[in-house]
């Protein structure tokens, strides 16, 4: 699957869709690390929704994806360069 | 007082689809990471399981540190385990000195594995080009790129180039000749030398691998 994320996408007010629905991908893979890192923050903390624009049903997928990964020493629990 | 009597309840074991994923130690050695496999999925055999499919990633850098150790060795495999076998595997698991870290996950009945290339994610980043010259220049020069392929800016350097090499070439050419008998002469006594070093290098590898090979080799 060749699914290219960003978070740069606009649309129009009131019709934000959720980028998972889009493009019907059912479960969030925790290997899936390129997906994953669209929806972390520059401290290393899962983006709220309202940024994001996923659906609820994603979200809570998207956030068990990011913790499994984080356990696998995957993605990091916090930024390095951080005091 | 009545005693009371422990009833024990009779749990069914139902054979379940598992994806399990573990890291080893990176101080260990190739034939030591088979060996340490073998185990594990001689006991998930014993235990009435099923090796689906198995990956191994090799070598990767964590993201934070794991008992001091910078590097892992990453495995994955789905399963079909018996659900009362889990705890015995996550304690094997736990105790185990090689292994730094496992998760086992239940998974969907339909699932099918997908491989992420994980080893080039880091390499995409650095390969970025370095940024030069002012933000307009920049913009300006991907603008021609993506109209034309060809863009002008790149085309005059080209001649400059091929004058000076034009040049270069007449020196190098009368250069070359004297060189070329030199070389001749050079080129007899080398491979002589070479043939000696071949045999002396072949031999050295053969006893290096005699001892590195022993897999009760102790450090």
């Amino acid at each position: 699957m060749a699914v290219i994320f960003s978070t740069k996408q606009k649309h129009a007010p009131g019709k934000r869709r959720c980028t998972f629905c889009t493009n019907q991908m059912g479960d969030i893979d925790y290997k899936d690390v390129k997906t994953l890192k669209f929806f972390i923050n520059g401290f290393q903390k899962i983006k709220p929704r309202y940024y994001s624009g996923v659906c609820l049903r994603h979200q809570k997928k998207l956030s068990t994806a990011i913790k499994r990964a984080r356990e696998m020493a995957l993605i990091p629990f916090i930024n390095k360069y951080r005091a | 007082m009545a005693k009371k009597i422990k009833t024990e309840r009779k749990v069914e074991s139902v054979i379940r689809p598992y994806e399990l994923m573990l890291i080893l130690s990176p101080e260990l050695r190739e034939t030591e990471i088979t060996k340490k496999l073998k185990e594990i999925t001689d006991m998930i055999e014993k235990a009435g399981g099923k090796i689906t499919s198995e990956d191994f990633w090799g070598k990767k850098t964590l993201a934070y540190k794991i008992q001091k150790h910078l590097e892992g060795i990453y495995m994955v495999y789905n399963t079909e385990l018996p659900s009362q076998f889990l705890t015995e595997l996550k304690n094997y698991l736990r105790i185990e000195k090689d292994v730094l870290r496992s998760m086992i996950i239940n998974i969907p009945g339909d699932y099918t594995y997908v491989k992420y290339d994980i080893k080039n994610m880091a390499e995409e980043k650095s390969k970025k080009p370095a940024r030069t010259g002012t933000s307009g220049e920049r913009r300006n020069s991907q603008k021609n790129i993506s109209i034309k392929h060809n863009s002008p800016i790149i085309q005059p350097k080209k001649k400059e180039e091929v004058i000076e090499k034009k040049t270069e070439d007449k020196k190098e050419i009368a250069e070359e000749k004297t060189k070329e008998i030199k070389d001749e002469v050079k080129k007899e006594e080398k491979k002589e030398e070479s043939k000696e070093n071949k045999e002396r290098e072949s031999e050295l590898d053969k006893k290096l691998d005699e001892i590195l090979g022993g897999e009760d080799l102790k450090l």
